[in-house]
């Protein structure tokens, strides 16, 4: 490396982040709150047919990693145990790494992590290259102490050390006995933070530490000022590596995670297209590129946008939503083609660009020869794309399921909700009991229309009414089915509400009809007749 | 030049003998033919009504799958009545297979005659969980959300109402046709009657497999009071017998009742205007037993 790359890395400050008990903190953590202390206090793992400690709770004295289970149960015989999930330990690494952005945007995995490199031990690190970010934390202290007492708000026993290279920050974060669990090393003070750190500190290989320490050769001091070149004919170009990027001299550049690739895909073309065949051809081909994707991800898309950037310098957007997660170029393109006619393409489109806004899992359908869904659920994908089609063009309010509501009365039983907005609650009829024993016709009126009605006796059903112009003489009539307004709206709104009779009746032509008598005669209420539904 | 549409519907003229034909039986199958332009002669068995002298009407013994059927209300709304709304539903429980979604495209427009209500559907049988409503107020969308899903493999059926004036005509209800027989999914276009005096744009021939008239019927005649009971005119069929029937339906067993057809039963009736389909082929004897042939 040469001079000028280093010097100009002079003002870089790294965090190294050290959790030496992941494992068993991250099984703590996901432990029900109810009942806390039972999770595992060591977690296990096989090697060459022994079970060994893989990593150990914080406050067992004694116990090691790498110890023998048999070994640990001498010494703690009520030890509890589980079996150590290295994937779920990666998975919560990244996600903690993630987390981790809140303080800068570079932050990677430290490759020495147990869980990474599959090894014993259940810690795990992070590197945090927070150069240039510390001001905006109150200070390098400040921002460590924040980090550390933040990780052990979330469970972690935490140990952060602040450094010019990630060589001296991670050897202080490990190997110092540290009086709390962040430390900053000044700039430039590096070297003299390290002069009393053992050999292992600089991440050589055990067996390299081992030996030097056979010769007396103990910290870091002690090789530091040693001739470079039989050192490294001894001990390998390790070491000397190591210690030059722990002194600066060597730059170790650490791979921060990326972020999430967003679902985007971009097309762009030497010419503006402007026919419709050529703009279709483009969205097929993004189509295409984005639904491997998906394919592979094993997830669908529940919104997308395309963005068409027009010669003149605008740009329009359209956007499509669907009801279940969708990874068939084929439907989404039906979906996008429905709004295609209507785009103006202008002077011409010379590039595209599709994002999937909204994405969620989808598992693959196995099919058989003919391409149709083995499982019981035939059909089904065919009518959710349809649903799709008709709610992009005509809206998602537009297309509808009826869902029962738990009121007795009849004008507010049942709401509207959009067919597309995910599955429909199963039995939430049946639930509702419905079909019930009391009768409901089969269209309602929007609002109960006030009949003249001529009953014989103030309790009977009518004998005849007049409705919308037209007399109806009375053939057949069943009823009172009472219903009463909810005890609530009886008393707060006076009049509104009030009981009503039902009657079903049939008049002499055979038309059946729904009506109802509102207000008590007991009650010195006067009876008021109203049609509301018309039966079948 | 006949209209090849009005052509295919079972019209007095055409279905009359002609002694000059030797074999009605071939010609008939070559008509059939040309009609699907794919050499599938008779539509599949048809779901039976359940009833032997509606079904006797109805070629292949019951109402075909598959294709597009017409209810008519008599009233010229729904404003006065249900009836020939219960009886499109009657008709889906019998067509649609079992727990298979239904779409219903409605009207929103038609506040007079109300809106469809679930457990009024549950009443009669249907699973308003099945039920997916849309709402599409122009004529346009609504053949469009019509024909689409008549053309999706997999859903029940698609029942669509329409303004009497509005309806689909002879090219959109030949479209119908077509998407209902690349779906396999039954149809049904639900509308009151035409405005015009007597029904007259009624009888404008249309591409549908069927139509029914409907108009509720006293319910004395059923076993039980306030029963759904309709008076239903087989109006026109394809291959078949127009006809009328009274009844009744089950809505537990999802079954039609035929109640006595004779003419004495229906004295109680008192239905306002004879009904406009006096000039049924039906009442040509010759060309029923024709077409029975």
């Amino acid at each position: 490396m040469t001079a000028a790359r280093s010097s100009c890395r002079v003002n870089r400050r790294v965090i190294a982040l050290w959790l030496p008990h992941f494992a068993t903190e991250r099984l703590a953590r996901e432990a029900p709150a109810a009942h806390p202390g039972t999770a595992p206090a060591a977690v296990l793992r096989s090697e060459r047919g022994r079970q060994i400690l893989a990593g150990v709770a914080p406050g067992l004295a004694g116990l090691v990693p790498g110890m023998a289970l048999a070994d640990a149960r001498a010494l703690e015989p009520a030890l509890a145990v589980a079996d150590w999930d290295s994937a779920a330990d990666r998975a919560a690494l990244q996600a903690l790494a993630l987390w981790c952005v809140r303080y800068t945007p570079l932050v990677a995995l430290d490759p020495a992590s147990a869980c990474l490199v599959d090894g014993t031990g259940g810690d795990a690190g992070l590197w945090l290259d927070v150069t240039g970010c510390a001001h905006l934390f109150g200070g390098e202290a400040a921002m460590a102490a924040d980090l550390v007492n933040r990780l052990t708000g979330l469970g972690y026993t935490a140990r952060a050390c602040l450094a010019d290279t990630p060589g001296i920050a991670w050897a202080v974060a490990h190997a110092a006995e540290l009086e709390r669990g962040d430390v900053v090393v000044p700039a430039g003070a590096g070297l003299a933070a390290l002069a009393r750190l053992p050999i292992s500190a600089l991440r050589v290989a055990p067996t390299v530490s081992e030996t030097l320490a056979r010769s007396g050769l103990r910290t870091v001091s002690d090789i530091a000022d040693l001739p470079r070149a039989p050192l490294v004919a001894r001990f390998g170009a390790e070491l000397g590596r190591r210690l030059d990027q722990a002194a600066g001299h060597l730059h170790e550049p650490i791979s921060p995670l990326a972020p999430p690739a967003p679902y985007r895909v971009r097309l762009g073309l030497p010419e503006p297209v402007g026919l419709r065949e050529d703009i279709d051809r483009a969205i097929h081909r993004l189509l295409e590129r984005l639904c491997t994707r998906l394919e592979g991800e094993r997830a669908g898309i529940r919104r997308l946008r395309v963005d068409f950037f027009r010669a003149e310098g605008d740009v329009r957007h359209l956007t499509v939503g669907t009801g279940r997660p969708v990874r068939d170029p084929t439907a989404l393109f039906r979906l996008i083609a429905e709004h295609l006619d209507k785009l103006d393409p202008g002077f011409g489109i010379d590039v595209f660009v599709m994002e999937a806004e909204r994405v969620e899992r989808r598992d693959a359908v196995q099919t058989d020869l003919a391409g149709s869904a083995l499982s019981g659920a035939e059909g089904v994908g065919a009518v959710g794309d349809l649903i799709d089609r008709l709610a992009n063009r005509l809206g998602e309010d537009r297309v509808t399921r009826c869902e029962p509501i738990e009121s007795h009365l009849p004008d507010r039983a049942e709401r509207m909700v959009s067919a597309v907005a995910g599955a429909s609650r199963h039995g939430a009829w049946a639930q509702a009991g419905v079909p019930s024993p009391a009768p409901r016709p089969a269209r309602l009126l929007r609002r109960p229309e006030p009949v003249e009605a001529v009953a014989l006796l103030p309790d009977h059903p009518p004998a005849r009414f007049r409705w919308r112009g037209i007399d109806y003489r009375i053939a057949r009539a069943a009823g009172p089915e009472r219903i009463a307004p909810e005890w609530w709206a009886a008393h707060t709104t006076a009049g509104a509400a009030r009981t009503r009779d039902y009657f079903r009746v049939e008049e002499s032509g055979g038309r059946r009809f729904w009506l109802y008598r509102e207000g008590l005669a007991d009650r010195g209420e006067t009876p008021r007749w109203f049609l509301h539904g018309l039966f079948a | 030049m006949r209209d090849p549409i009005e052509a295919s519907e079972t019209t007095p003229d055409l279905a009359t003998p002609d002694p000059g034909i030797p074999d009605l039986t071939a010609l008939q199958a070559m008509v059939r033919r040309l009609e699907r332009g794919t050499g599938e002669a008779t539509p599949a068995h048809g779901v039976a009504f359940g009833c032997p002298g509606v079904d006797a009407a109805l070629p292949g013994e019951g109402l075909a799958r598959g294709r597009v059927h017409e209810v008519v209300g008599e009233t010229r709304s729904e404003v006065r009545d249900a009836a020939a709304f219960g009886f499109a539903i009657a008709l889906l429980s019998r067509l649609a297979p079992d727990a298979s979604t239904i779409l219903w495209c409605a009207r929103s427009a038609n506040v007079l005659g109300g809106t469809p209500s679930a457990r009024g559907l549950a009443a009669l049988g249907l699973d308003p969980e099945r039920v997916v409503f849309v709402d599409a107020e122009d004529e346009a969308d609504r053949l469009w959300a019509m024909e689409e899903g008549l053309a999706t493999a997999g859903l029940g059926a698609v029942v669509a109402e329409f303004d009497p004036a509005r309806r689909p005509q002879a090219t959109a209800s030949r479209r119908l046709q077509l998407a209902a027989e690349k779906g396999g999914v039954s149809g049904i276009i639900l509308r009151p009657r035409m405005t015009t005096p007597a029904g007259a744009g009624d009888r404008m021939p249309i591409a549908v497999e069927t139509r029914w008239r409907v108009a509720a019927a006293p319910s004395s005649l059923a076993s039980a009071d306030l029963r759904p009971v309709w008076d239903v005119a087989l109006e026109r069929v394809r291959r078949g017998r127009p006809g009328r029937w009274t009844l009744a339906w089950q809505a537990d067993g999802h079954r039609f009742e035929d109640l006595a057809t004779t003419p004495a039963n229906r004295t109680g009736s008192g239905r306002a205007a004879a009904p406009a389909e006096s000039t049924a082929p039906a009442e040509t004897p010759a060309a029923a037993s024709e077409q029975a042939a």
